[in-house]
């Protein structure tokens, strides 16, 4: 079994990119280490709170490799305790700190894949699980046979449920936890975009049907910012932008 | 697709606050203790009959205008600093018309939103009950920054204020063509005394950037007895008096973003809702303004 692993990213345009508040696990170093079952992660910061980014990489370092929301909600203690020792660490102003007492924010989305106990129907096995807007999209031959949590581009809004970095804004967590599975078969490629990437994908597949592959151009980080920079300025026929302006974050994995 | 211009440091937006403090905002609200006078008490050319405690209209004006500024500047507050997405211009009218911030600010029109995260007159402390993460509320300390002072003396130059205001906008719709439309946000008792201020509220309304009109929200804080507190009505059936029904018909008509926002905060909006409160709240107007993913567990 071989799993080919690829990370492209972006930060919102306007941005620096210290500012970019996504997150991916593993390094393609990290991933050539994983035998037999791999694991990876996308999250993705929300603007709106600070220190966001420090969540979103806490949360894909600390959860990659859990696909059961038990799992989840057991760890999510000592990540959310990590983030308020990292940020009570720094001598905030007033505003900071005031922002900092409402939380940071997070999509996430991880997906494992193993090896299936029965070879001749599928290489793998996959599960994943959801929290927010990042959407993990399977395709076959150019065909797309799964797209999770979300399936259109009209379900993507601005304000999703997502992993707060303070027990107190997490009541209903639980209840917002996704997860799905399925089979992979050789020459399966695997997506998990952050959201900005993911209603594009969608929308581009409404468009122009199932059978066309959008990303498949994507070869290096520079195709990634051509193609991102282009679909930013391009506009829809309600005048929008076809891509919204926001971090994009693409894993792309290829089983062989 | 109008209201959807991205609102960034490359393309900020503009809020402009209009406040009335003339001497009428120095009635009080919901009076206790109320007491007759022996005879008329004449200031500033108005009679007054009884004396009374609590809170006036000037320091709920003022505690409404602080706390819009914290949640604007807590709004573009990021780890690294205050975004200056915003440009804020605060103008008082009564003795005069012109900048009312008070402190390091006084005299400025448009400031930057992270020159007024670092400089209001003085911070204060303040009581919050909060949730304490297990159903219960508890009471924390908070910092409560003070940029605006309540005033209030002489008349109600309501027209000239409004003025004011749309000649700051012009100057900033100029150097701005495509920016998210600029909000003006008006807070008064509603008697105007320099005339009938429907053009004005009309005229600001009518500039624009390339991505839709000026939005005019008009908070009224009325003292009359018939008046029952209402959020963004869309008709001016129940309100009160001409006062009102004035600011009614100069506030904007809601976006559609801005009534799913108030609709997530239990406000029931129907079509064609008016952006006018009397007696109410209007923070939400600043949750309202969309500068990207924000969390529906954080209300």
């Amino acid at each position: 079994m071989r799993v080919s692993f690829e990370a492209f990213w972006l930060p919102k345009a306007g941005n620096s990119n210290e500012e970019y508040e996504d997150a991916f696990w593993p390094s393609e170093r990290l991933w050539k280490q994983q035998r037999d079952t791999f694991c990876c992660a996308v999250a993705d910061g929300a603007t709106e709170s600070s220190f966001s980014g420090l969540w979103a990489r806490l949360l894909v370092q600390g959860l990659c490799g859990y696909t059961a929301p038990d799992e989840l909600m057991r760890m999510l203690p000592a990540l959310q305790r990590q983030w308020c020792e990292e940020v009570d660490s720094y001598p905030l102003p007033w505003y900071a700190e005031q922002k900092a007492r409402r939380g940071a924010y997070a999509a996430l989305l991880a997906l494992q894949l193993s090896p299936a106990p029965d070879a001749a129907e599928a290489l793998l096995t996959w599960r994943a699980f959801a929290v927010g807007d990042a959407c993990l999209v399977q395709m076959r031959r150019n065909v797309l046979i799964t797209s999770f949590p979300l399936s259109a581009s009209e379900q993507f809004g601005h304000c999703p449920y997502l992993i707060g970095s303070r027990t107190e804004f997490n009541h209903r967590l639980r209840e917002y936890v996704l997860t799905t599975s399925g089979v992979c078969k050789t020459g399966d490629t695997f997506y998990l975009m952050t959201d900005a990437l993911a209603c594009w994908f969608l929308s581009r597949q409404e468009l122009r049907g199932v059978n066309e592959d959008p990303l498949r151009e994507i070869t290096t980080q520079r195709t990634f910012r051509r193609l991102v920079e282009r679909e930013r300025r391009e506009r829809d026929h309600e005048g929008r932008p076809r891509m919204r302006n926001d971090d994009v974050t693409l894993i792309r994995l290829v089983a062989s | 697709m109008p209201y959807s211009a991205e609102i960034s440091r490359a393309n900020p937006s503009c809020f402009v606050f209009v406040i009335d403090q003339s001497a009428s905002m120095l009635d009080v609200l919901d009076p206790i203790n109320i007491q007759q006078l022996d005879k008329p008490l004449v200031i500033d050319g108005r009679s007054y009959t009884h004396t009374a405690q609590g809170r006036t209209k000037a320091q709920a004006v003022a505690d409404a205008i602080n706390r819009l500024l914290q949640d604007l500047v807590i709004k573009c507050a990021k780890s690294e600093g205050v975004r200056d997405y915003y440009y804020v211009a605060v103008i008082g009218y009564g003795g005069n018309v012109g900048p009312a911030f008070s402190g390091a600010l006084a005299g400025r029109d448009l400031v930057p939103i992270s020159e007024i995260a670092t400089s209001p007159a003085r911070i204060e402390e303040r009581n919050k009950k909060v949730d304490d993460g297990a159903g219960g509320l508890v009471e924390q300390k908070i910092k409560f920054p003070i940029w605006f002072d309540a005033v209030g003396n002489n008349g109600t130059p309501m027209c000239s204020a409004l003025i004011q205001a749309h000649g700051i906008l012009s100057r900033w719709l100029t150097d701005h063509p495509d920016c998210f439309p600029p909000v003006v946000i008006h807070i008064t008792d509603g008697e105007s005394t320099d005339g009938d201020p429907a053009p004005a509220m009309a005229q600001l309304k009518s500039l624009a950037s390339s991505d839709g009109n000026v939005m005019l929200f008009n908070l009224h804080l009325s003292g009359n007895p018939n008046a029952v507190p209402v959020t963004f009505p869309n008709s001016p059936a129940q309100l009160p008096d001409q006062y009102a029904r004035t600011l009614f018909e100069g506030s904007s008509v809601l976006t559609p973003f801005m009534c799913a926002v108030a609709r997530e905060q239990g406000i029931n909006v129907s079509e064609g809702a008016r952006g006018f409160v009397l007696n109410g709240d209007i923070a939400m107007i600043i949750q309202a303004l969309e500068i990207g993913t924000r969390p529906s567990n954080l209300r």
